[in-house]
């Protein structure tokens, strides 16, 4: 390149105006060691990008990505904090009480229903068997009636004898 | 496991990932200023990236893609605290003590990179952000308004404010004699 085609380069590079073809021969050029002085004071600012361009992370970084990295990715799992995983253990738990404390009693019940109660038992066996029965219930009733008519007499003879002297 | 319709084999991982992975470094030390910080971004980014399984393919600018996750993860890096930025020297001392034992340098050449480097810290984050992909990445405008999240004349002007802010820099340090 020539002085002056340099010259315009410089302004076209730091008015924003070059392509990227034209910043690498500025790069290339400002390598040389005969810069005219006036534009030595860029010389630095160009050297400084090109060696920039070299930097790259350690071999030991690249070593440690491999070994990091060539397992299969793990599934995200989201663990709880450990207070929250308190608390749904203890929501579980009141769950299942409630439901216990629902369904036990319902059992227990239908349980001692069906073992208490067997009218079969008290069935009369045949037609004598329950006119003894009916008698017997007739016969309770009847000495029910009477000992109520006794106890009715009896009352009215004593408001019979409080009432006699007010006469 | 390679014709898994999720999981992303090793292997294509690596022909994906791996060429654009000094890229991301570059990009990562930039804004860190520090080669295990960047090495720190870079992995995290990287097992975000693992972490994708066979979406990857799917992303319309996979490099950009790529870049802008790396920024986002450094800018975390510096907001949760990492505050160690090196302003003088940010890069390995012994990169540039080689630069200057080169013939066609010097330890007055060497002083200035220094500065140049110094130059390029001091300038905003946006402004030294379009710089190093243009200037050290050589990227098109468009990828890197797609990596930063610009417009087109964002990225033009971004770029123009940097240089120009550079080149008034170092034409004042040679007027001053430094």
């Amino acid at each position: 390149m020539d002085y002056n085609e340099v010259k315009a380069l410089l302004d076209r590079y730091f008015a924003g105006e070059t392509t990227l073809a034209e910043e690498a021969r500025l790069r290339a050029y400002f390598q040389r060691p005969d810069v005219p002085p006036e534009w030595l004071p860029y010389r630095p600012l160009f050297v400084y990008l090109a060696t920039e361009r070299e930097q790259a992370p350690s071999a030991s970084f690249d070593a440690s990505m491999d070994d990091a990295l060539s397992q299969p990715p793990l599934r995200v799992v989201w663990r709880r904090p450990a207070l929250l995983q308190r608390l749904a253990v203890a929501a579980a738990l009141v769950a299942a009480l409630a439901v216990g404390y629902a369904v036990w009693p319902v059992a227990q019940v239908e349980d001692k229903a069906v073992a208490a109660i067997d009218w079969s038992e008290y069935e009369p066996k045949d037609e004598a068997e329950a006119m003894r029965q009916i008698q017997a219930a007739l016969s309770k009733t009847a000495t029910s009636l009477q000992h109520g008519m006794r106890t009715a007499s009896e009352q009215l003879d004593q408001v019979g004898k409080l009432v006699q002297p007010l006469e | 496991m390679g014709n898994d319709p999720i999981i992303m084999s090793w292997m294509e991982f690596r022909e994906q990932i791996w060429p654009i992975k000094d890229r991301l470094f570059r990009l990562a030390l930039r804004l860190v200023n520090d080669r295990a910080e960047a090495e720190d971004v870079v992995q995290e980014v990287m097992i975000k990236l693992w972490q994708q399984g066979r979406g990857l393919l799917d992303v319309r600018n996979l490099e950009a893609w790529c870049l802008r996750l790396t920024r986002n993860q450094a800018l975390d890096k510096l907001k949760n605290g990492y505050t160690k930025r090196r302003v003088a020297l940010p890069d390995d001392p012994d990169r540039y003590l080689a630069l200057a034992q080169r013939p066609d340098t010097n330890t007055e050449t060497d002083d200035l990179l220094r500065q140049v480097a110094a130059l390029m810290d001091a300038l905003p984050e946006n402004h030294r952000l379009v710089m190093h992909l243009r200037d050290v990445e050589d990227m098109s405008y468009q990828d890197i308004a797609d990596a930063l999240g610009m417009t087109l004349p964002q990225v033009k002007t971004n770029l123009f404010r940097a240089r120009q802010a550079l080149r008034a820099s170092l034409m004042k340090r040679i007027n001053h004699g430094l």
